[in-house]
């Protein structure tokens, strides 16, 4: 019984150790089902976001965001909220629009993206870009460790 | 031999816009130093440059090498400081040796490159370089500086739409990127990188001025042509990144599945 009652005690104590959030502060970082980038999307949080850490394993922190599990890397979040940002008012100034989010503007119907709305009033192709992306998504996390482990690179190195 | 022949990844380029003088590139760098470009932005930028590559040269047919060129980039970007990014790799259509990077996380490689590499390493060298260019944010320090060259008022004149003033940067950063090159601080950096990035990896870093090498011996080893400009020649490049390789133990070379990779793509 004393036994059993340690046993909870310390899986208190270690649940609150672990019970901590972090902030995203970048734009938009994708959470992954795995450390890396090969690995698939889980689901995707903006600047702000508020995470709450499973656990930490190197550089790369698992966490918990839109009742999903998965990895974000440690440069990606912060302890603190972000505040303002100074660089993008600058921005603003120098360029117009060099912090314009065409995510958001696409979302918003607005358009497609800034890259494909451009192209299409070229009458350029975007085959390109799409089998770029379609090769992007034939790798699967899988692929890759069992590549990295053969090659003795990477995390297997 | 094709004007074109040996593209940015061995040339370099010219200082950023003609009539720019060091004083406006210092006061440029230094001003833009504060100021950030959002992923999102990013990303937009680097598709811009893919589809502008890929309507010159289309993305080669080969699934398989298109595969293993994409793991053994990702296995290359898993050493930055991104390596949850959004790394997207792909070979191009064309016989010409290079390889190009747009902001983001996109990175092309040539057939002509790969036929002209004799190991995985030295596949890994051109990608880790590319991928430094977009790790630095060198697309957007072009973008910035010649932004600033144009005058920011005058770049970003109230008339524009946003797409208008989206397409000005792209066309910048195109001709940046496919056209006449990154600059020689920026080119150096890259290299620097590269070779960190690829001991980091377990890639034998040789891999990068052996290939150099290679391309400064087809050219003729004329040091700089005409179409390197002010660019330090690669043989510069070469002792640069071997000394900085120095004695450190030799990585990974996989030259028997690079090989095979060749081979199943008929290259």
């Amino acid at each position: 019984m004393r036994r059993l009652a340690g046993l909870v005690a310390l899986s208190v104590l270690s649940g609150s150790a672990l019970a901590e959030d972090v902030f995203v502060k970048q734009s938009r970082v994708v959470v992954r089902e795995g450390k890396g980038a090969a690995y698939d999307e889980v689901t995707t949080v903006a600047k702000g976001d508020r995470l709450q850490v499973v656990g930490r394993e190197g550089p790369w922190i698992k966490v918990r965001a839109k009742g999903r599990e998965g990895y974000v890397f440690e440069s990606a979040v912060a302890d603190q909220k972000p505040g303002e940002d100074l660089g993008a008012g600058l921005s603003k100034m120098l360029g117009g629009n060099a912090q314009a989010s065409s995510a958001s503007d696409a979302a918003a119907g607005k358009g497609l993206g800034e890259a494909l709305d451009l192209a299409k009033s070229r009458g350029q192709s975007t085959a390109g870009l799409q089998k770029m992306k379609a090769i992007r998504k034939s790798v699967s996390g899988k692929d890759w460790e069992q590549f990295t482990r053969e090659g003795n690179v990477g995390p297997n190195k | 031999m094709h004007k074109q022949i040996i593209k940015t990844f061995l040339a370099g380029a010219l200082l950023f816009a003609a009539g720019c003088n060091q004083q406006q590139m210092a006061a440029g760098m230094k001003m833009g130093s504060a100021v950030t470009m959002s992923e999102e932005k990013e990303d937009e930028l680097g598709q811009s440059v893919v589809i502008a590559a890929t309507n010159r040269w289309p993305i080669l047919d080969r699934p398989a090498l298109n595969k293993y060129v994409t793991l053994v980039g990702l296995t290359v970007a898993g050493a930055t400081n991104r390596p949850d990014g959004n790394w997207q790799f792909a070979v191009i259509d064309t016989p010409d040796i290079g390889a190009y990077s747009g902001p983001g996380g996109y990175v092309l490689v040539t057939r002509g490159a790969i036929e002209a590499m004799e190991d995985e390493a030295e596949l890994a060298g051109v990608l880790a370089h590319e991928i430094a260019h977009v790790a630095n944010k060198d697309g957007f320090e072009a973008v910035k500086r010649a932004r600033f060259n144009e005058g920011a008022l005058q770049f970003a004149a109230a008339s524009d739409s946003r797409l208008a003033a989206f397409g000005k940067e792209t066309d910048l950063l195109v001709n940046t990127v496919l056209t006449s090159g990154w600059n020689q601080d920026q080119e150096t950096k890259a290299d620097t990188s590269a070779v960190k990035l690829l001991q980091r990896a377990g890639y034998d870093a040789g891999g990068l001025p052996r290939f150099l090498a290679r391309m400064e011996q087809r050219r003729g080893g004329s040091g700089r042509g005409k179409a390197f400009g002010t660019h330090p020649g690669t043989a510069d490049r070469v002792a640069k990144t071997t000394a900085q390789i120095g004695s450190a133990k030799p990585g990974a070379t996989n030259r028997e599945r690079f090989a095979r990779a060749k081979a199943e793509a008929r290259l």
